[in-house]
């Protein structure tokens, strides 16, 4: 199933805005894991993961068409 | 009162509002980037005490963002060069400076006399030690950072709506993270900090006066070069225990000599 992914800050220097492919009934959690093994440079980055602009919790399944935005927080000041 | 007419004119701004801003107090830590346009429209606006912690002096490269400043204040600190330019512009308020780091040492006694505390910090470590000392003083505090040519903002740790989101609950600190560029790595268009801060300060504004809906239990992210901009929103960790007076000692904040 497809879902729209977004990104933010440095992330952008990892991956793009780009459509996903997941197998049905993935959690957060495993669609994270996965993003990890793919971006290893991902695990030095903190970063938020919304689901359709809420912060999710980890076992949340995405469905279809969920937009999954991964936000770090930023430093400048 | 004839300098706030225009803002008391508003409607559901009123008089009573003024009051409150009049009577409330607010920290700006950081009297950088961020800070300075913060601290010049909260100083026009009649808070009435600001209290301002940097422990840096002005350098020739800040001047094209930290607009407080100008060339004659090169090498002075910063917290004396925007005390004296405030209190040109607003002679009636009070102006508490703090020439130091925000620190373990200071921040739970420094935070607690003021209403609401305002992040012009530009490192994560900092944004870590102002969200712990918030939590443990019940204090909200209004989170802004930016990256290049965009930028974040958010209202933490305060009770809205019966949720009290804080920074470790989005961010939790974890060992190998590396911190995003700060404004003299990453490099920023000095406007930007311009818009940020003073959306701060609107936010401090909103959060003192309650005369509109801030950005709480959210993040606003924004793209200043085509304001595209992106909410989410967010939410306690049920996991986390929320940082008190003994535990705020033993938090993880990250490079400690990098604090503001």
């Amino acid at each position: 199933m497809n879902i729209q992914l977004r990104v933010f800050g440095p992330i952008t220097d990892v991956l793009q805005n780009q459509e996903m492919d997941l197998a049905e009934q993935t959690a957060v959690s495993q669609f994270k894991e996965m993003l990890l093994l793919q971006f290893p440079t991902l695990n030095q980055q903190t970063f938020v993961i919304a689901v359709n602009h809420k912060m999710a919790e980890a076992d949340l399944i995405l469905t279809k068409g969920d937009e999954v935005a991964l936000l770090p927080p930023f430093s400048g000041g | 009162m004839n300098r706030y007419l225009r803002q008391i004119m508003l409607s559901d701004f009123g008089l009573h509002s003024q009051q409150k801003l009049k009577a409330s107090a607010v920290l700006v830590v950081g009297a950088g980037g961020l800070g300075c346009p913060a601290l010049q429209y909260l100083n026009a606006a009649g808070i009435g005490t600001i209290g301002i912690v940097d422990a840096d002096r002005v350098s020739e490269n800040n001047l094209h963002r930290q607009i407080l400043y100008t060339p004659k204040d090169i090498g002075r600190y910063k917290v004396e060069a925007a005390r004296d330019l405030l209190g040109m512009q607003n002679p009636e308020k009070k102006i508490r400076i703090y020439p130091e780091h925000l620190s373990e040492q200071n921040a739970l006694d420094i935070i607690a006399e003021y209403d609401i505390i305002l992040d012009g910090t530009d490192h994560p470590a900092c944004r870590y030690l102002i969200a712990d000392a918030c939590e443990v003083n019940n204090k909200p505090w209004v989170y802004a950072a930016l990256y290049a040519h965009e930028g974040q903002l958010a209202v933490m740790n305060h009770l809205y709506e019966g949720v009290q989101c804080n920074y470790r609950d989005v961010f939790p600190w974890t060992e190998n993270q590396l911190p995003p560029p700060a404004c003299h790595e990453a490099g920023v268009l000095g406007v930007y900090t311009g818009i940020l801060g003073s959306m701060q300060a609107a936010e401090a504004i909103k959060v003192l006066t309650g005369y509109r809906e801030a950005m709480s239990n959210r993040i606003l992210y924004i793209h200043f070069g085509n304001y595209a901009s992106y909410s989410i929103e967010i939410r306690p960790d049920r996991n986390r225990i929320r940082v008190n007076e003994k535990s705020f000692y033993f938090q993880p904040r990250g490079t400690q000599d990098q604090l503001t």
